[in-house]
């Protein structure tokens, strides 16, 4: 039941998972570069000094992003449309035009909705799901393999196919269950399954409407350090009764540009704040190394999907055809296979030919397949074997107790 | 009897288009080719005065991401318009946007204007993207947009 858990989602959903993986590792180096390349501020600016900075650089300032790396950049009336700059958080200075690296917007888009709007953010949704469902079944199939928790750490016996996917799992299974958890809940907040993440203050319905005072004397500003602000909407250019929109790690208000007022500041539900620290989470923005060790993980997942199939096709051709099986309410003798790696299908085939040429009504099943009623049956026969770290076969030890009194049942009246 | 019928029923006919909304109002955008996720619109109407009356379609389903279409998300949210049945999924760069929408037909060549704000996220925020004066002479007309939309049409 387990391994068809993991199995089943493994082949089904193989493809999509291991191709999120990969867009979602190429998408882990951008807090990474960015890390390396953004100038952090050496002097502490408040939001108004900066914003008014800014606004001396650049004409018709739209609003001043604060990205998680601690970059800031600014968008302005370029002329034909919006233009974007890259700005100094120290001095306000503009370093240079700023656009998103075509690279990574290609990849975010690839990433959250394989450029299919709605329905690729469900396959999106989906394949963090299979993911969840394959780490987890994995994991407990990994528990047994190894003979308990106490093992985890053991080194996995197998075949080569068998030991890579066992030890890249290990190494990648936190990471993954990280990945894909954060993704499930990002993705059930872009249904709305999740109640709306943020708070939305509504817009003042009175502001001051007088002569706009210069930024930098606005108190709601100087109140906020660059390192608190995430976002600054300015006001739309000549619209008295327009104001600053101000979005800070703690919370979102409006600012009145004529009287430096904060006006309906609303903090952060909790909601928020868990989606922010999932975000950060699964992104790495905020956070690059963890980001970083994400996308190392999320490499593994092709390498597990390709063993993963390889070791499944490899049981699958492996599968013991037993000739000459009577069925279950013909058959004299009964012989019930217990096996993890077929190998002892090849002893339960040999001896059922060995029966079958002795003149017996011989049946072999699985121990799963076990039937209600074996009515003909004079002798049951059980194979079983170690399994991992020579233990018996987990599903076996598991359901043992349901299957000795089971056996009991048939076991009982073939006594004399 | 058959008299009043009859007269009953010229009246509703005559009646009913005062009360009701256009048939096959049919709102169609073109997105411009920009470069980025895809755009929430914001498309309502402008009373004679400039003030806002009403929302007609909304691209884009996020609240957190509604409020960045900043003029729209002002006037209609103290207007207390529900947006329920009028939205639908944001659109990419190069798309098209076709849909059924209500306006009433009382509101044609009455002084009225619609709008269209759009915004993207790591982008910009435009207010009147694109602006078409409401007349029956304006049906099927193909304005530009500004922004991000590249053109916008509505046919009566």
């Amino acid at each position: 039941m387990l391994r068809r858990l993991h199995s089943a989602p493994g082949l089904v959903a193989g493809l999509i998972v291991a191709f999120m993986a990969i867009t979602g590792s190429v998408l882990s180096l951008q807090p990474v570069m960015d890390h390396f390349s953004v100038r952090s501020a050496t002097v502490a600016m408040n939001v108004a000094a900066l914003a008014n900075a800014v606004s001396t650089h650049l004409t018709g300032v739209e609003r001043i992003v604060h990205a998680a790396s601690g970059a800031v950049t600014a968008y302005y009336d370029g002329g034909k449309g919006v233009a974007a700059a890259l700005i100094d958080p120290a001095t306000g200075a503009v370093l240079g035009d700023y656009s998103p690296s075509p690279i990574f917007v290609f990849f975010t888009e690839l990433h959250r909705s394989l450029f299919l709007g709605m329905n690729g953010r469900f396959a999106s949704g989906m394949s963090a799901l299979a993911l969840i469902v394959l780490a987890v079944s994995g994991m407990l199939l990994l528990v047994r393999r190894l003979g308990g928790w106490q093992n985890i750490f053991v080194t996995a016996k197998g075949t080569t196919s068998q030991r890579l996917h066992v030890e890249l799992a290990r190494i990648a299974i936190i990471g993954l269950l990280v990945s894909s958890l954060t993704g499930g809940y990002m993705s059930l907040t872009s249904f709305g399954v999740i109640a709306s993440t943020s708070s939305v203050g509504q817009f003042p319905v009175s502001v001051d409407g007088g002569t706009p005072a210069p930024i930098s004397s606005l108190n709601a500003l100087q109140a906020v350090p660059l390192a608190d602000l995430r976002e600054l909407v300015f006001p739309y250019a000549g619209d008295r009764t327009d104001v600053f929109t101000l979005t800070t790690a703690s919370g979102q208000g409006y600012v009145d540009q004529a009287t430096g007022a904060l006006l309906n500041f609303t903090p952060n539900s909790v909601g928020q704040s868990i989606y922010e620290t999932l975000y950060m989470l699964h992104t790495g923005q905020g956070l690059w190394w963890f980001g970083a060790l994400l996308g190392l993980a999320a490499l593994c997942v092709p390498v597990l999907a390709g063993t993963g199939t390889f070791i499944w096709w490899l049981r699958r051709r492996n599968q013991i055809k037993v000739a000459n099986n009577a069925g279950a309410r013909h058959a004299d003798t009964v012989i019930l296979v217990g096996s993890e790696g077929n190998s002892t299908w090849g002893f339960a085939q040999v001896l059922h030919q060995a029966l079958v040429d002795q003149a017996h009504q011989v049946h072999t099943g699985a121990m799963n397949d076990l039937a209600v009623d074996y009515p003909a049956a004079r002798h049951l026969l059980v194979l079983a074997a170690t399994y991992g770290g020579g233990y018996g076969r987990p599903e076996d030890r598991d359901h043992g107790a349901r299957q000795h009194d089971a056996l009991n049942q048939y076991v009982k009246p073939l006594r004399p | 009897m058959k008299k009043l019928i009859t007269v009953l029923m010229l009246a509703t006919a005559l009646g009913t288009p005062t009360l009701a909304f256009a048939k096959d109002t049919k709102l169609s955008i073109q997105m411009s080719n920009y470069w980025g996720p895809p755009a929430y619109l914001a498309v309502y109407l402008n009373k004679p005065d400039g003030t806002f009356d009403s929302t007609v379609w909304v691209a884009g389903g996020q609240s957190r991401y509604q409020r960045d279409l900043r003029s729209w998300f002002r006037a209609a949210s103290s207007s207390n318009q529900r947006i329920d049945g009028i939205t639908g999924a944001s659109i990419g760069g190069g798309r098209t946007m076709q849909v059924d929408v209500n306006i009433a037909d009382s509101l044609i060549d009455a002084g009225y204007t619609l709008h269209v704000d759009s915004a993207v996220q790591d982008g910009g925020l435009v207010r009147d993207d694109a602006v078409l004066k409401l007349t029956q002479a304006n049906s099927g007309t193909v304005v530009a947009g500004r922004g991000y939309v590249g053109a916008l049409s509505v046919s009566f």
